[in-house]
């Protein structure tokens, strides 16, 4: 996947995870989302890649506090919405893609 | 210069097939929703009409996610479904060219009526976008399809069922945006569901 096909799919996946919500079919809370939302904008020029100073310090991450940021991605992680790229224990996250 | 026209050509290449594949997909299914479901319940709907009109929502997704350079790729989709699915041996057939010419860009006008509005419509143009703003775009879309291709079909439509027609296209390709999102979501979830289960 190149960089702009990421992009795309992050925004689309975002989306559709907030239609999940809207219709009460998932249960994600509002920081797992704001994370998720924050990793699909960053991604738009940093490719796969997303490290956490970047998502933490983005506009949609900013006020949410360290535990309950450290939360939202440990949760995302379990749900199989994102995984920590090969080789890392943190640091360093990805939106899992069928690719 | 050459590798950079190389990788824009691949990337749009790239995106025409995808493009292309969804929609002839979409419209398979669409078409056997129409065959097996609308006729034998619905047979005074007008032929030219799906009441369960998948493609338009590839056509929503992709214009939000790419914009004007979606365009390009749908109006290729569209012809290949109009002259090989259908088996329209006139290549020539200015009324397929039309149509897909009105379909290919109707979701990008509904896209800038919104953003000479005011609004941030696109994907590039915004971190958080609401999915009922899409099936809004749709919705517009689907007006613009709708008087464009009854337009374009005026020679084969009664002219007393004009307005049906039109209004049967709005809620078809309206019903077939939220039906494609649906799909898409429960592709989504399918997806999640097996790479957590890889992931374990």
């Amino acid at each position: 996947m190149t960089g702009k096909e990421f992009s795309a799919f992050g925004k689309l996946m975002s989306l559709l995870v907030d239609m999940e919500q809207d219709l009460g079919l998932t249960n994600l809370s509002d920081p797992e989302r704001r994370v998720l939302s924050a990793i699909a904008a960053i991604a738009q020029n940093e490719n796969v890649m997303v490290s956490s100073k970047q998502i933490k310090n983005g506009a949609i991450c900013k006020e949410l506090a360290d535990a309950t940021y450290y939360r939202a991605l440990k949760g995302l992680i379990d749900r199989g919405y994102i995984s920590v790229v090969d080789g890392r224990k943190t640091g360093l996250y990805k939106l899992i893609t069928t690719s | 210069m050459q590798s950079i026209v190389t990788k824009y050509v691949l990337q749009y290449t790239t995106l025409t097939f995808w493009v292309t594949l969804l929609y002839c997909t979409s419209f398979e299914m669409a078409n056997g929703i129409k065959t097996h479901l609308q006729e034998p319940i619905l047979p005074q709907i007008s032929d030219f009409v799906a009441l369960v009109f998948l493609p338009h929502g590839v056509r929503v997704v992709f214009t939000w996610l790419y914009g004007w350079r979606a365009i390009g790729p749908l109006f290729i989709a569209q012809i290949f479904c109009g002259f090989f699915l259908f088996d329209v041996t006139d290549i020539l057939n200015l009324h397929i060219w039309g149509a897909a010419f009105v379909s290919s860009i109707c979701i990008f006008i509904a896209c800038e009526c919104l953003r000479k509005a005011g609004y941030k419509v696109y994907a590039y143009e915004t971190t958080r976008f609401n999915w009922k703003k899409l099936i809004l775009i749709g919705l517009l879309g689907s007006i613009v399809n709708a008087l464009g291709n009854t337009l374009v079909f005026r020679v084969y439509i009664p002219s007393e069922d004009h307005l049906t027609t039109v209004l049967n296209y709005i809620v078809g390709d309206t019903i077939g945006t939220v039906i494609a999102l649906f799909i898409l979501m429960y592709s989504f979830r399918l997806i999640r569901s097996y790479s957590a289960l890889l992931n374990k």
